[in-house]
């Protein structure tokens, strides 16, 4: 049961999303969030949705996965453009009941609102988490982060912990399960009782495999040094990222995406503004 | 053949312990390259103790020992001889989820060679390679938590062949896995050893697994106790009892049966050996 978790959400596939360069696809995503924030026109929030709608169409990430990973985060959704709704002061009275009131400008604020949100989760997610493994992530971070090397921040050290805390989830994730069904056998209980009485049960799971995951870090640790692992000093990689054709004209596609919308704030005549 | 491994005199006590008897003591012998030693003993015994010394995981406490020309109880002994020596010897431990640092197998089997430093393109050819000797190829994609125990031994055996050892030495490196995968893992070092061959020192308190080796090192309370070829060290059947060790099931057959005065040959191995061998004593009487 509890092996069913995945970690991240990486969905396997041969796309033109897939195969950029992953510290491309790291720098495309703060690109796509700069420009989701500098949205301030009509036009803009249907082009930013439309072009998030693109990326899943060109991703070949199915929408079904996609919606279900908008889902968790319906409520807050929902709740903001209540709140929105409610109490955006504007010119043009809609409607009004006791202290609340609906102004033209709180509908276009709401739904505006939601279409920022849903962009930015959808865009993210399927440049980023859908389609990168945790893996090639780590490459890519310690890649665009090597730079830091040079005024000694021990960029290659983070970038081996994040390898061996990805590596070692699924191995703690079994042993959970083990510790688990060893304190069941003993009369455990982890499905009743109120908040308290459950966080107390885990107590009996978690100092066991603390205690175990010392002793693993020990062996792993011996098992390093004696394949002649002496942090990063004369390293050389197996993976080697390089940026290619695609990686340039997604950039420049991004780019462009960008300068268009600040441009569409500034000059179209449609100038409802939120 | 040339000598690869000598201990002279070798002891080592772990300090933490107060007052703790020395966890080897006085040890003296020689190995040579391309033998196929298995190191016998209980658990407790020290033989674990003594492999961690072959690459200076721990260092002796007395005694002097030398691998392959190199002494490494000399005392300006430096870092770069220190990586030399654990290029040359490789090790596989007991845990197959605790060795395996990469998420990938072919990274995985990388990893050595990244620390060594090796270029690209070469790097990717011996790692094609060491996957192909264990017959992991069809894997080198997967995540080492997917695999079968023995698969991950033969993923850990593949990073270590990747340094191009000299010798390898399998610390426990069965005790974990089901038969399947015992046997998996013997036999691809065991390929190793005849094809290329690789110096196998295989510490186990498997008797039927120590019976396949050519040479049986046995190492009791620190001392070495017993060594010989495996005959030599099965025939004394009833002292190795003493000391909680047991032949493997056909030899104890065959020492039982000898015991009642069947003419019977001293320490036979293998469960054909040891049929043909009864057979033969039956078709006599």
């Amino acid at each position: 049961m509890i092996k069913d978790i995945t970690l991240g959400q990486y969905f396997p596939g041969n796309s033109i999303v897939h195969r950029l360069d992953p510290r491309m696809k790291i720098i495309l995503t703060i690109l796509y969030i700069v420009t989701i924030f500098l949205t301030k026109n009509v036009y803009c929030y249907i082009a930013v949705f439309l072009s998030s709608i693109l990326l899943v169409l060109v991703s070949r990430i199915s929408l079904k996965v996609v919606i279900r990973g908008i889902r968790p985060i319906l409520y807050v959704l929902a709740f903001t453009m209540v709140i929105n709704l409610f109490f955006t002061k504007g010119e043009t009275l809609l409607w009004e009941w006791w202290r609340l009131h609906i102004y033209l400008e709180g509908i276009y604020r709401a739904v505006f609102m939601a279409l920022r949100v849903v962009s930015l989760i959808i865009g993210t997610s399927v440049l980023l988490t859908y389609t990168t493994s945790p893996i090639v992530l780590t490459d890519a971070i310690e890649g665009l982060l090597s730079p830091l090397k040079k005024i000694r921040i021990p960029v290659h050290d983070f970038a081996m912990m994040m390898t061996i805390a990805l590596r070692f989830i699924p191995t703690l994730i079994d042993e959970t399960d083990k510790i688990m069904n060893a304190q069941k056998a003993r009369g455990a209980d982890f499905n009743s009782g109120g908040l308290v009485k459950r966080a107390k049960a885990l107590i009996p799971i978690l100092v066991p495999l603390f205690v175990s995951s010392y002793s693993r870090a020990e062996d792993l640790a011996v098992a390093m040094e004696c394949r002649c692992y002496r942090g990063d000093v004369g390293r050389t990689k197996f993976v080697r990222l390089s940026f290619s054709g695609k990686d340039f004209v997604a950039f420049v596609l991004f780019v462009s995406f960008g300068a268009a919308v600040i441009l569409a704030n500034l000059y179209l005549p449609f100038g409802f503004k939120v | 053949m040339k000598e690869f491994i000598r201990a002279e005199h070798l002891s080592f006590s772990y300090e933490s312990i107060e007052d703790a008897p020395p966890a080897l003591y006085d040890i003296t012998l020689s190995i040579k390259k391309g033998e196929y030693v298995a190191v016998l003993g209980h658990n407790g015994s020290g033989k674990s103790t003594f492999a961690k010394l072959l690459n200076m995981i721990l260092i002796p406490t007395s005694g002097k020992l030398y691998v392959d020309g190199m002494e490494l109880t000399c005392p300006d002994f430096t870092e770069e001889q220190l990586f030399a020596l654990r290029r040359k010897i490789g090790m596989v431990f007991q845990n197959p989820d605790n060795q395996l640092v990469a998420g990938v197998v072919e990274e995985d089997v990388a990893f050595g060679l990244e620390n060594l430093g090796v270029p690209y393109a070469e790097m990717h050819k011996r790692v094609k390679e060491a996957l192909s000797l264990v017959g992991m190829t069809e894997y080198a994609l997967h995540a080492p938590s997917r695999l079968s125990g023995g698969q991950k031994q033969r993923v850990a055996i593949a990073g270590v062949l990747a340094m191009l050892p000299s010798c390898m030495i399998l610390d426990e490196a069965t005790a974990m896995l089901d038969p399947q995968g015992r046997i998996e893992v013997l036999e691809t070092v065991e390929k190793l050893h005849r094809e290329q061959g690789l110096t196998l020192l295989h510490i186990t308190h498997y008797m039927d697994e120590a019976a396949r080796a050519g040479r049986i090192v046995v190492i009791h309370d620190g001392r070495v106790w017993a060594d010989g070829t495996p005959s030599e060290v099965f025939a004394r059947r009833d002292e190795l009892r003493a000391i909680g060790l047991d032949v493997p099931g056909e030899t104890e057959i065959v020492e039982d049966l000898r015991k009642d005065g069947f003419s019977l040959p001293a320490g036979c191995i293998g469960t054909e050996v040891c049929a043909d061998e009864i057979a033969k004593a039956l078709g006599t009487l």
